[in-house]
């Protein structure tokens, strides 16, 4: 037997789209439909806003990068300075040095190492002479580097033929060296000052 | 009551599914804040190291301006970029003071970066050179070529006597950045 297409308690149908429902059913039914318009709203809501966050994000991105290549400038410039600051004017060093040896030392070989970070000076000098001459000359040569900002920290001394070897590591204090070359070049200025006016 | 039973799974479905997507993009959007709140802060802190190095480069240089610094620099560090210009320039010297040369040698070395710096390697050209001439004429030329290049240092120098003259060996260090990656903004 066919089902019948209304109910008779209650004349509605029972089958097509406009079947009886329960009205709890009912109820719920449109509390269902309200959540989803309210998930479709805030998913269209967190969905922008977080597009713009995501594009914000990108600016602060392309902000910080041009920012941290102008730190990689500074530090460039400031690495450079660091750089000559620690670097010693070798010439100089070496023309004042000859000039305040004694005329009867004589020295059969004189070598400088500079170490990288520009803090330490190793020196290596053969004097030709005899142990306690040599000791001597070696003190005034001590004497004249302190003068100049280097201090020795370690000598090792070594005989070799006709010749006693030292070799010494010595500090640097580059603030030191710096002042005497101000005060060399003051100097100069005024003498030059001084001719100009006789 | 059965009629509805498959559609009100796919509709209990279709609801799930939806809470799950809205709840995915605010996670997503809580996430994205986060990440937001931390670029803040980075670029603050980005701005406050460029303030620091500012004021370290004002006091250094009298200016913070980079490009200040490739005026008055830029020169200098261009010409230390080629180390065949700079053995040309060197060997041009000694042969003006009538030096011989006797040995000469160029290489390549990485330096160390500032402590605390994000740079930690600068790369240098090294220069060794060996000439045998008068000794006031080798302190000349050393001179000469310390006014030539400022920022180059010298690491190594010996020397020892050769009859009349001395035999002078040098090892220059010439480091080598381009002065347009300083100034550039």
């Amino acid at each position: 037997m066919v089902s019948p297409v209304y109910d008779l308690r209650s004349n509605a149908k029972t089958k097509g789209n406009r079947a009886y429902l329960n009205p709890r059913l009912a109820i719920l039914m449109k509390l269902g439909y309200a959540l989803l318009v309210v998930d479709i709203l805030i998913f269209a809501f967190y969905s922008g806003w977080g597009f713009y966050q995501r594009w914000q994000t990108r600016q602060m991105d392309l902000d910080i990068a041009q920012k941290q290549a102008q730190i990689q400038s500074q530090e460039r410039i400031l690495w450079f300075f660091d750089w000559k600051d620690n670097t010693l004017p070798m010439q100089e060093l070496l023309v004042e040095l000859f000039g305040k040896l004694p005329e009867d030392m004589h020295l059969s070989e004189l070598s400088l190492n500079l170490a990288s970070d520009g803090k330490t000076l190793q020196m290596k000098v053969a004097i030709n002479s005899e142990k306690n001459t040599s000791a001597q000359y070696f003190r005034e040569l001590s004497t004249y580097f302190k003068d100049m900002g280097l201090e020795i920290v370690s000598i090792q001394q070594t005989q070799a033929i006709g010749a006693t070897v030292f070799e010494a590591r010595m500090m640097i204090d580059h603030s030191r060296i710096n002042t005497r070359r101000q005060m060399s070049l003051m100097k100069a200025v005024a003498m030059l000052q001084e001719k100009g006016m006789q | 009551m059965k009629d509805y039973f498959l559609s009100m799974i796919v509709f209990l479905a279709v609801l799930l599914l939806g809470t799950n997507f809205a709840y995915s993009r605010y996670q997503h959007f809580e996430q994205q804040k986060i990440i937001m709140q931390g670029k803040q802060v980075q670029a603050e802190i980005t701005s406050k190291n460029i303030e620091y190095k500012g004021a370290q480069l004002k006091a250094q240089l009298g200016d913070d301006d980079p490009a200040a610094f490739e005026v008055s620099f830029g020169q200098t560090l261009r010409s230390m970029q080629d180390v065949a210009q700079i053995a040309q320039s060197i060997n041009r010297q000694a042969e003006s003071l009538l030096i011989p040369i006797q040995e000469q040698r160029t290489g390549d070395v990485l330096l160390p970066g500032r402590p605390g710096s994000n740079i930690t390697q600068i790369s240098a050209h090294t220069y060794t050179i060996s000439l045998l001439g008068q000794f006031k004429d080798c302190l000349t030329w050393l001179g000469v070529v310390e006014d030539m290049y400022p920022m180059a240092r010298i690491e190594h120098i010996s020397m020892t006597p050769s009859g009349e003259l001395i035999n002078l060996r040098c090892s220059l260090v010439f480091p080598r950045v381009d002065p347009t990656v300083i100034s550039s903004k």
